[in-house]
């Protein structure tokens, strides 16, 4: 009677065992593929908006042929997509509000908003639109794309700095960022006035922040 | 300075002053080139200050070189025959159409409004400058409409639009140009058939102006810039034609400056406003 209760148990664990063996979810296994998921997730293309809060437009101009003028816009908004590993999936679409833009003296606010300059009533945002990313070295993307300045919209190609991602907690979400600075002629885009007493090129420099979406 | 201010004055003053005179040397023969005075001379300040202008234009102010013109042929045609009153209205109030179409925004909040607002505005100048022009001999137009000129130009200024404000400069200085004239040669001076570019000019650069600026110059101060011109009329007035001519152009010339000055001290008054730490122009 004993030895029947030990080869039923013996028989009881062999089948266990070798059900166990050739059972199709193997824990290793499993755990392996959840890595891999997770990398692939990582490595997929990801939309971020904009943080127009932490997102920074500055421009300067020479002033009178001494001195680089500095101003800002205060209202940028977008999206783009990040891929580190394929950038070409990448893609920016960045719009800076004209009348946004600050240089800390409201009358020559009022100024550059007017057909002088901006016309800020008649084109109310500049804008880039990426239509190609290719990687240029470490966290360095050439990106080109058109620049819509003043209802004049010229295709441009700009270097941008991949500064960093990561996940930053609850309260700012993951976010990603670029930098970006380049100069453009601003009588390519129709801006000829007071030539001689303010520079021809103008040097854009924006930080580009966003948040996962 | 030269470029900003000079060249956009002596230009257009000579221009005018030069038409002008050629008019008045071909006698009647000239009165379709009158026509013509203040709007090349404005065109020629547009093309300093702009450059040459492209069609369709990129902004909607930069219209008024079409518009100028415009107002040249339905002043050319005045000039050369007398028309029934019925067509000179239909002509005033296609122009007046048009500009309140194409200067204004499309994407301006009560779109239709403003169109009205300003085709209104162009076709009262059309139909109460008329009349008294067409009477007018001398610098009894041009010197009142060359005071409102330049006070539309500081308004425009002080508002933050300099280069509206040179293209109204520019149109006084044309104006400046033909009061000259017509202290030289009376019947030399600026008539009736210049009426629609003024009318064109001072309500499309005010409009302008005020439509795509960002000061606090409130609305009024424009429309009144723009209704000193209209004191034209006090010449026409029955004790100012019993008075001298000069005694005439001078009292006009006065309530002109008079209102243009009450503009300019509110859009003054605004500026100094967003000036208080700025030592901005």
């Amino acid at each position: 009677m004993k030895i029947r209760v030990v080869m039923m148990s013996l028989l009881a664990l062999a089948t266990v065992a070798g059900l166990t063996a050739f059972s199709p979810v193997d824990p290793q296994v499993t755990n392996t593929l959840v890595t891999n998921t997770q990398a692939t997730n990582t490595q997929a293309t990801e939309a971020y908006k904009v943080d127009p809060v932490h997102t920074t437009a500055i421009f300067r101009i020479k002033h009178l042929g001494v001195t680089y003028f500095y101003g800002r816009f205060n209202e940028t908004t977008g999206s783009f997509t990040l891929n580190t590993e394929n950038p070409c999936e990448m893609s920016f679409d960045v719009q800076i509000k004209t009348q946004s833009v600050d240089t800390n003296a409201a009358n020559r606010n009022n100024h550059l908003k007017s057909p002088d300059f901006f016309n800020a009533k008649q084109f109310p945002t500049i804008s880039f639109k990426s239509k190609s990313v290719q990687s240029s070295g470490e966290n360095t993307y050439t990106v080109a794309g058109d620049l819509t300045l003043h209802g004049v919209t010229k295709p441009i190609t700009v270097q941008m700095e991949f500064v960093g991602q990561g996940d930053k907690g609850q309260r700012f979400g993951y976010r990603a960022g670029f930098d970006v600075t380049f100069t453009i002629k601003r009588s390519d885009f129709g801006m000829n006035y007071m030539q001689g007493m303010l520079g021809d090129e103008v040097t854009i420099m924006v930080g580009l922040e966003g948040v996962r979406q | 300075m030269l470029n900003t201010i000079v060249l956009p004055v002596v230009v257009p003053m000579l221009i005018c002053g030069a038409v002008l005179i050629i008019a008045w040397r071909l006698r009647d023969r000239g009165r379709l080139i009158r026509a013509t005075a203040l709007g090349l001379g404005y065109l020629s300040c547009q093309i300093i200050v702009d450059g040459w202008p492209a069609f369709p234009p990129h902004e909607t102010w930069q219209w008024l070189f079409a518009l100028v013109v415009g107002a040249m042929v339905i002043g050319g045609i005045d000039a050369v025959g007398r028309r029934p009153l019925i067509l000179r209205v239909i002509g005033a109030a296609v122009l007046a159409g048009m500009s309140g179409w194409l200067i204004v925004l499309a994407n301006q909040e009560h779109l239709w409004m403003h169109r009205t607002t300003v085709a209104a505005l162009l076709l009262l100048w059309l139909v109460t400058m008329h009349p008294i022009t067409s009477r007018s001999r001398g610098a009894s137009v041009s010197l009142p409409l060359c005071v409102a000129f330049v006070g539309v130009s500081l308004v425009l200024v002080l508002s933050g639009n300099a280069k509206l404000a040179q293209l109204a400069g520019g149109a006084a200085a044309c104006l400046g140009a033909a009061t000259l004239v017509a202290w030289w040669r009376a019947e030399a001076g600026l008539g009736c058939e210049s009426i629609a570019v003024a009318g064109v000019l001072t309500i499309g650069l005010a409009y302008s102006g005020y439509s795509l600026s960002f000061s606090g110059v409130p609305a009024w101060a424009y429309l009144v810039a723009v209704a000193a011109g209209l004191a034209v009329w006090v010449g026409a007035l029955p004790q100012s034609r019993k008075s001298a001519g000069w005694k005439a152009v001078t009292l006009t010339t006065l309530i002109t400056l008079a209102i243009s000055g009450i503009a300019v001290a509110r859009a003054y008054i605004a500026w100094r406003a967003d000036s208080a730490n700025d030592p901005y122009f």
